[in-house]
């Protein structure tokens, strides 16, 4: 009993109710996307559960161990993301994928939230040391990841580790004026970059600005997927009912566009309620950094969240016509369980974060 | 514990936990900003552009699928079919299900010819229609070529063969001005129409009844509303309604006194308008050079379209409705009217040949050299005497001619039911001041009295006065559409004929008329007496004859083909049976010489329409006489 009541204590409750709601929406877009066969259910349930048992485990580590084997774990993973590139399971035209024999999975996805960990750790170690020098070793520590993913080819995953990373940095205290000179090059290189893209990536582009261009062709995914958001209006149309996603005219809608097929068949009440939802455990993940005693603590609970943060904006930006289309998932909803691990590793290891702050 | 672990806890300077919490305060400011934008863009897309969305999925979701009426069907007076509709098959690919299109068009190819216009046309198409639709490859196959589809239709995954109605003008040129036809509406129709009747139809009548009787005969699209998929798929059909067939339109005109008219003027251009007098139907409306109509249709090739666009015999122009000719000669009985109505029908001259008119040196002839001699108006219309015409005309004066002339509707449209109709020219010195703003010359109240000089009508017209004299001053308006069915219900909606009233013209005068018309075919020195040999009935007529040098003077005078071109037009006019009119005639044959030699040709018709088929024994005899 005592084991259990430990167990138990070492569950955020608020992240876990939270998390229990996104994944009960998710099941049922997955239904109502994937024509009504229940076997998907069974499918999508099994890999909350793996998740779910994974976000467990880690929580109930002691963060102590895992920081303690940070640069260890970092390095393993760093060594996956270069076997990716060599014997990497290819896949819709880039190399992501090794196989475990049971299952394939994307070390990538695994960088997420390594990166950060190993943020973490670099600047609680190094505080005794020059704190400009080892931001500037953070920087590397992200950069060349990021450069091995984006090798693959995986601009999406690339970008969103990108992201994690210089936050991680920034909430390490890098300078504002260092942001800003950062901010400023960033822009400047927009233009400079655009010459490096892919022809569909740029094609993505165009099409964000003018979808009716080709509207069959390139604009299609966004103009159909506009078409359900919007008609779903305030009220949306009804579990099951919505017409753009049960006669197929979302493409992608089970994995990508999920949050088409809800908010054609919630509505703008039903949107709402999950971006809050989401808020509440980005929020969640941030006051427990907030209240944390360690530098690692902070970086990995406001890493996390942010990691959450990104995969939010872009997935519902993407849907919702207001970015590019990019291949970035809604954790809990899309059908699959790569982020949904990724995400719910990582707030186990917030709660482990937590969970060390409390002691 | 482990000295690393204690790393992790390890105090950082307060500075530094100060500086992350603050970081941390901005992000969640971050956060809520991101979620109020992406809050703010799902407000835009599902508050604000609602409508937009709305009626675009409800345009994704259901399809409304106009279905074509069938257009009704035209028939002569006796059933017979002028103008149907008939299926025909159209090849189309789904370029869903067929997976290399490349191939495909290869393999279509080997079985039927697709030009580079349809190729173009169906990969236009392909922009517009969805991929698992079917789009329109190739129109109207031969039963060659749906045979040859078919038995290799396995090797063709993608392709169907759907069946179109289209239209076939069964009585082809015999009838075609008259009959009409159908075109692709164009972009000039599209003003004209409402749109939206037209949805599903690419044809709309244009020419003859075809077009004048386009309301009755288009009928009302029906509608579909069909749920689809995203792959085109039909899901299930919401609401039917269907289309409304347009009336099937019965003519009052015979198709089988057409075939004889036509028949009759052989290779001659011209045209024949025959009426009944009674009741003002038109009986037959005859233009050659003719065409066939199916040439326009549908299966028509474009290079045959152009050569009829080009011909110089002008074989699209309706002459009967829209040539325009003087009535020479035949426009005499009118004229004599006008004598007795102004007390001048009881005069006699002497024609020796010529009238002189003072002041003007050259003489007006007679196209009898040699003079008539004493004439009276009997023989000044039985022979046509021209200086009779030329004195009393004088006398009569031209405003009182005008004011005679107009009774009998020239220079008025008849008001017939076809499109266009013109009014001719019917002089006046009121007319020349308006039309050309120049005074009127005494020698042209002469000229307009034989039916020269400005004075023009159409064959419509010269029949409609025929008619209406053989009906002793009854008028009669002409119509050609006899009756509508509408098929739907079967109710049937007759036009009744429509009597104008009497001509103001004392009945006396209009027998004694007719009687001397009467003695052109059947007066020893008629001047189309030639006919009257075997005839069983009689006829009152008058010929005409009219000079188309004139006009041609300035012209470069060629070889013996431009020759042909310059024979006077002959035109006949005839009634019979004089004491109860069924029929009455009013022809033109371009170039033939003069009036009497188109006698004949109406004998045949009338001979036809009073006698039925036991005249033909007569053929060979008029044949004789034709040939002379």
């Amino acid at each position: 009993m005592k084991a259990i009541a430990n167990f138990v204590s070492r569950i955020d409750l608020l992240l876990v109710t939270a998390v229990f709601a996104l994944c009960a929406v998710g099941l049922m877009a997955q239904y109502s996307a994937g024509g009504l066969d229940s076997s998907i259910l069974w499918n999508q349930g099994t890999r909350i559960g793996f998740a779910l048992c994974i976000m467990c485990a880690l929580a109930s580590v002691r963060v102590e161990l895992l920081y303690r084997y940070t640069p260890h774990i970092y390095v393993a993973v760093f060594v996956l993301l270069l076997l990716v590139l060599f014997i990497g399971v290819a896949g819709r035209g880039a190399q992501r994928w090794l196989d475990l024999g049971i299952a394939r999975f994307q070390p990538a996805e695994l960088m997420k939230v390594v990166l950060p960990m190993m943020i973490g750790w670099l600047l609680t170690r190094s505080q005794l040391f020059n704190r400009n020098l080892s931001l500037a070793i953070a920087g590397v520590l992200v950069v060349v990841p990021v450069a091995l993913v984006y090798l693959q080819p995986d601009l999406g995953t690339a970008l969103l580790i990108a992201a994690v990373g210089v936050f991680a940095i920034y909430l390490g205290g890098i300078s504002w004026r260092t942001i800003g000179v950062m901010s400023v090059v960033g822009i400047a290189a927009i233009p400079l970059s655009w010459p490096l893209l892919h022809e569909y990536q740029r094609l993505r582009v165009i099409t964000l600005f003018d979808p009716w261009k080709d509207p069959l062709g390139t604009g299609y995914h966004s103009i159909q997927s506009m078409i359900a958001i919007g008609s779903g209006g305030f009220v949306g149309k009804g579990w099951l009912n919505g017409s753009q996603s049960q006669l197929d005219f979302i493409p992608e809608r089970s994995t990508d566009f999920i949050y088409s097929v809800f908010a054609e068949e919630f509505g703008l009440i039903g949107g709402v309620c999950l971006i809050a939802v989401y808020a509440v455990v980005m929020i969640r993940c941030f006051v427990i950094g907030y209240k944390s005693n360690s530098e690692f603590g902070r970086i990995v609970a406001g890493s996390v969240a942010v990691l959450v943060l990104v995969h939010l904006f872009v997935n519902i930006g993407m849907v919702s016509g207001m970015l590019p289309v990019v291949g970035v998932p809604l954790p809990f909803l899309s059908y699959g369980g790569t982020s949904m691990v990724t995400v719910l590793a990582g707030l186990g290891l917030v709660m482990g974060v937590r969970n060390a702050t409390r002691t | 514990m482990d000295p690393l672990d204690n790393q992790y806890d390890l105090p950082s300077t307060i500075n530094l936990k100060r500086v992350s919490q603050q970081r941390i305060v901005i992000a969640v400011a971050g956060i809520c900003a991101l979620c109020l934008i992406l809050i703010g863009r799902l407000v835009y897309l599902q508050v604000v552009s609602y409508d937009e969305y709305h009626s675009l999925s409800t345009a994704n979701r259901v399809q409304v699928m106009p279905i074509a009426p069938v257009r009704g069907e035209i028939f002569d007076r006796n059933g017979v079919l002028l103008a149907k509709n008939e299926t025909t098959f159209t090849l189309g690919v789904v370029p869903d299900k067929a997976q290399d299109m490349q191939a495909l068009m290869s393999k279509l190819q080997q079985h039927v010819p697709i030009s580079d216009q349809e190729i173009g046309n169906f990969e236009n198409a392909l922009k517009y229609n969805h991929r698992s639709s079917v789009n329109v490859l190739k129109e109207y196959l031969t039963e060659d070529q749906v045979g040859r589809l078919s038995v290799n239709y396995h090797h063709l995954p993608g392709t169907t063969i759907d069946p179109k109605l289209y239209r076939v003008y069964s009585s082809g040129e015999q009838t075609a001005h008259v009959v009409g036809r159908v075109s692709r509406i164009d972009r000039q129709d599209l003003e004209k129409i409402d749109v939206s009747r037209y949805r599903a139809i690419r044809y709309i009548g244009k020419f003859g009844v075809e077009q004048s009787k386009e309301e009755l005969l288009v009928g009302w699209p029906g509608y579909q509303h069909v749920e689809i998929n995203a792959h085109g798929q039909k899901i299930r059909t919401l609401s039917t309604q269907t289309p409304v067939s347009g009336q099937d339109i019965y003519l009052t005109i015979d198709s089988n006194l057409h075939k004889v008219a036509f028949d009759a003027m052989g290779d001659h251009k011209g045209a024949v308008v025959a009426m009944e007098p009674k009741t003002g139907k038109i009986l037959a409306m005859v233009s050659k050079p003719s065409f066939d109509p199916n040439v326009f249709g549908l299966t028509g090739r474009s290079e045959n379209k152009n050569l009829l666009l080009e011909d110089p015999t002008s074989p699209l122009l309706n002459r009967a409705l829209h040539g325009k000719y003087s009535p020479g000669s035949t426009i005499k009985p009118f004229v004599g009217l006008a004598f007795y109505e102004n007390a001048l029908g009881n005069e006699t001259y002497h024609c020796n040949g010529q009238f002189t008119l003072p002041g003007v040196k050259k003489p007006f002839r007679c196209w009898k050299k040699t003079g008539h001699g004493q004439v009276d108006l009997r023989k000044a219309i039985a022979e046509s005497c021209d200086v009779f015409f030329y004195a009393a005309s004088l006398r009569l004066g031209i405003d009182r001619m005008y004011e005679e002339l107009s009774k009998f509707g020239f220079g008025q449209p008849t008001g017939v039911d076809l499109a266009h109709e013109p009014k001719g020219i019917l002089p006046s010195k009121r007319w020349k001041r308006e039309a050309l703003n120049e005074p009127w010359y005494l020698g042209e109240t002469l000229i307009s009295g034989i039916g020269q000089g400005a004075m023009s009508v159409t064959m419509l017209q010269l029949a409609y006065a025929t008619s209406t004299l053989a009906n002793r001053g009854e008028k009669f308006a002409p119509y050609i559409v006899g009756h509508s069915v509408d098929v739907n219900s079967g109710e049937i909606h007759k036009y009744l004929p429509k009597n104008l009233g009497k001509v103001d013209v004392d009945g006396k005068y209009i027998d004694r008329v007719i009687s001397m018309m009467t003695d052109v075919v059947h007066g020893q020195m008629g001047t189309a007496r030639r006919i009257s040999e075997g005839l069983q009935y009689n006829i009152a007529s008058k010929t005409g004859t009219v000079q188309v040098i004139g006009r041609a003077a300035d012209e470069e005078w060629k070889a013996d083909e431009v020759a042909k071109k310059f024979h006077p037009h002959g035109i006949f006019i005839a009634f019979a049976p004089v004491e109860n009119p069924q029929i009455a005639v009013a022809a033109v044959i371009e170039n033939i010489g003069s009036g009497s030699s188109v006698a004949p040709m109406v004998r045949k018709i009338m001979d036809y329409h009073i006698l039925g088929d036991d005249a033909s024994p007569a053929d060979d005899r008029i044949a004789s006489v034709l040939s002379q």
